[in-house]
């Protein structure tokens, strides 16, 4: 089982290079994982699978708040529980068929994204993550509370199954492919933003905000609709959670699943989508070996994300860490060019301006690092502080400062 | 009116225990700009190590001072391993890392101390005094007198010694101090190392407050200490003072109009709030994006 996981991830992965695999080899793989609930029939696997996969669609919408667009949500469990529960008070106390409720769910979930997000992003980006564990925690303080609507803390029961028309999700099996076919449409959908319009704004804001709304970006908007589509997701994946365990209760979506999600993002790979699903696979199949260290699973993560930003920023499939794809991006070498030329107009025009290509440029990086080294170093994470101690840095290569001495000793 | 006055006095014990978290809290976010998700669990931690040294026989206050002592070191090794790899990196991955340090530091506390909840030692009297109509605690004159004490002794620190002077001037403009001959790193760390045991006394005192050691009530210090900040201003030290008051005081109103319960959402609706209607907080300069 655990071989089938990673294969599974590693073959969604290399469905996005299309090379290497043989479209018979990808083929083969994709009905394997449709049909492995009739090839491991064992019903704990199964729910284990399903959970992953559950896990994996909330990790995407967690990777394009995170990943995508550079800002941190730690209360995205909410989110799902938020769905959950929309889902399952509109079936179970309005008796509305699920299709209708996994709608309203998603949707809903999107707008309470929205009013959360909005008056945070106006502000400051870095807030928006204790904004979410604030919110976070609320929504377990409600749902845990108001009683009357969601039951307390032992939750909401007897959720009915799921229906779609004629066919009705009852067993296991049923909410495998369920959870499964939500991760193919989500993981189509979020691939298509990312290479629209939408992902190169996302992922000009996120390497540096500054630059990105001087060429027109408007980053406000990139920003909440990041955070709206992040949440709709989980709104999604909430509404097929609900039918699927029948119960939705608090504890299911509190802060250690919030900051689980956050943790699966990054070791899987920032902005990689195979690397999510490979995050959600890889938090639940260890647990499953080591069950004695399932108690201290975020803790472990926890240590594990320390160590990947600092030795391997972008994960484990990802392409880009923050702030790093910018010196070989479009803007960095746009505004190199710029530069090079105000320079010298004579030889700077050696750089190729904005080549349009795609959001991976990571080959052109070194090419025109050498060149315009002193750039590169200026634009990396904040340009306009750098700008002005570049300037107090030329004065102050004239005087000695007698103040010196001083401080030192006191340091 | 006597019943409002009561819940202004034990609000402005509470307050003064958030005021004292902020401080070390907002001095960091204005010299790095990184939301420090960690600072609350070293406060958590630090608070635990009181304990087990008073269990383990020591005396209250050598047990106290140890633990504080333990504390600032954790933010020294916080800082040296979780912050200052990545410094010059985008800001979100030091708040990442911050946030993996913080849930390292949680299951550590997990591992040692098992995550029910503690009773903490009573060291500070709980008699009771009258002042006209309102019943005033020994315990909470002592928490607001310990909690303002050390804030103020910080702040003068801040003001008069040279490493104060020095903090100042990188708040002010890192790069241009480090030019200047600052030693930068000695600065963050030692900011790091005064936080971290203003924390570890806001934890005691907290603790002594409630009661109750527990591991959850490290997020609950970092949400707590955001609002202050903010409600105060970011990056303004004397701002989280009167935020942390501020704070303090609107929690025990609301506990009593709003009910218990929903306490927790106190931090939340200011933290929204001073977003909406004052982003820069009741006391704080403008903010702009610095990217």
């Amino acid at each position: 089982m655990i071989r089938s996981g990673t294969d599974i991830a590693r073959t969604i992965g290399t469905l996005r290079a299309q090379r290497g695999v043989t479209p018979t080899a990808t083929l083969v793989a994709l009905v394997a994982i449709g049909f492995f609930p009739v090839l491991v029939p064992n019903t704990y696997w199964t729910q284990i699978a399903t959970t992953i996969w559950l896990y994996a669609v909330l990790a995407i919408g967690v990777n394009v708040v995170v990943g995508y667009a550079g800002m941190l949500t730690l209360g995205h469990a909410a989110f799902y529980g938020f769905g959950g529960y929309v889902a399952a008070l509109l079936m179970v106390r309005s008796g509305v068929t699920w299709i209708v409720a996994f709608l309203a769910a998603g949707v809903l979930t999107g707008i309470l994204g929205l009013l959360l997000a909005l008056p945070c992003l106006r502000v400051q980006s870095d807030f928006l993550g204790l904004v979410t564990i604030a919110f976070g925690s609320l929504f377990t303080v409600f749902a845990t509370n108001w009683d009357s609507i969601t039951g307390g803390p032992s939750g909401l029961a007897g959720i009915p199954p799921a229906t779609l028309g004629p066919i009705q999700f009852t067993t296991n099996q049923d909410y495998y492919e369920l959870a499964l076919s939500l991760l193919v449409v989500v993981f189509i959908v979020v691939r298509r933003l990312e290479r629209s319009a939408v992902g190169r704004a996302w992922s000009a804001l996120r390497d540096d905000s500054i630059s990105a709304s001087t060429l027109g970006v408007p980053v406000l908007y990139y920003r909440v609709l990041a955070f709206v589509i992040g949440s709709a997701i989980a709104g999604f994946a909430g509404a097929i959670y609900a039918p699927f365990i029948t119960v939705v209760s608090p504890a299911a979506f509190n802060l250690n699943q919030s900051l689980l999600l956050v943790e699966m993002v990054i070791v899987g790979g920032l902005g990689s989508l195979p690397g999510s699903i490979l995050g959600a696979g890889i938090f639940f199949l260890i647990p499953q070996i080591f069950q004695s260290l399932l108690v201290y699973q975020v803790g472990i993560g926890g240590a594990v994300m320390v160590l990947v930003m600092a030795r391997r920023p972008q994960g484990l499939l990802g392409k880009t860490a923050f702030g790093q794809s910018l010196r070989g991006g479009p803007i960095a070498r746009y505004l190199a060019t710029l530069r090079a030329h105000a320079a010298n107009p004579l030889t700077g025009a050696s750089g190729t301006p904005h080549t349009g290509a795609g959001p991976h440029f990571a080959g052109a990086a070194s090419a025109s690092r050498p060149v315009f080294a002193g750039t590169a170093s200026s634009l990396d994470s904040r340009p306009l502080q750098d700008a002005t101690s570049a300037g107090v840095g030329e004065s102050s290569g004239m005087a000695q400062f007698s103040t010196q001495e001083d401080i030192d000793a006191s340091a | 009116m006597n019943f409002y006055l009561q819940q202004l006095v034990n609000g402005l014990a509470a307050g003064s225990i958030y005021a004292l978290v902020a401080v070390g809290y907002s001095l960091v976010y204005s010299i790095l700009y990184l939301v420090n998700f960690a600072h609350g669990d070293i406060y958590m931690f630090g608070t635990f190590v009181a304990l087990a040294l008073y269990e383990a026989g020591l005396p209250f206050a050598l047990a106290a001072i140890l633990a504080c002592i333990v504390g600032g070191a954790i933010g020294l090794l916080v800082e040296r391993i979780a912050y200052r790899p990545v410094r010059q990196a985008n800001r979100i991955v030091p708040m990442v890392s911050a946030l993996g340090a913080a849930l390292v530091l949680e299951a550590a506390a997990q591992l040692i101390w098992g995550v029910q909840t503690l009773s903490f030692p009573q060291e500070i009297p709980q008699k009771i005094i009258h002042a006209g109509s309102v019943i005033l605690g020994e315990q909470e004159i002592v928490i607001f007198i310990v909690a303002i004490g050390a804030m103020l002794l910080f702040t003068a620190a801040l003001r008069y010694t040279k490493i104060g002077k020095a903090t100042t001037a990188v708040c002010q403009d890192l790069e241009a101090a480090q030019l200047m001959g600052i030693r930068v790193n000695v600065v963050i760390m030692t900011v790091y190392a005064a936080g971290a045991v203003l924390g570890v006394i806001g934890g005691m005192l907290f603790s002594t407050y409630y009661d109750a050691v527990y591991i959850g009530m490290g997020i609950l210090g970092t949400t707590k200490a955001w609002a202050a900040a903010m409600l105060g201003g970011v990056g303004n030290i004397y701002g989280a003072v009167a935020g942390g008051l501020l704070l303090g005081v609107l929690e025990s109103l609301s506990g009593t109009v709003v009910g218990s319960g929903y306490e927790e959402a106190v931090p939340l609706v200011v933290i929204v709030a001073v977003l909406v209607l004052r982003p820069a907080g009741l006391f704080g300069r403008r903010l702009t994006e610095r990217v």
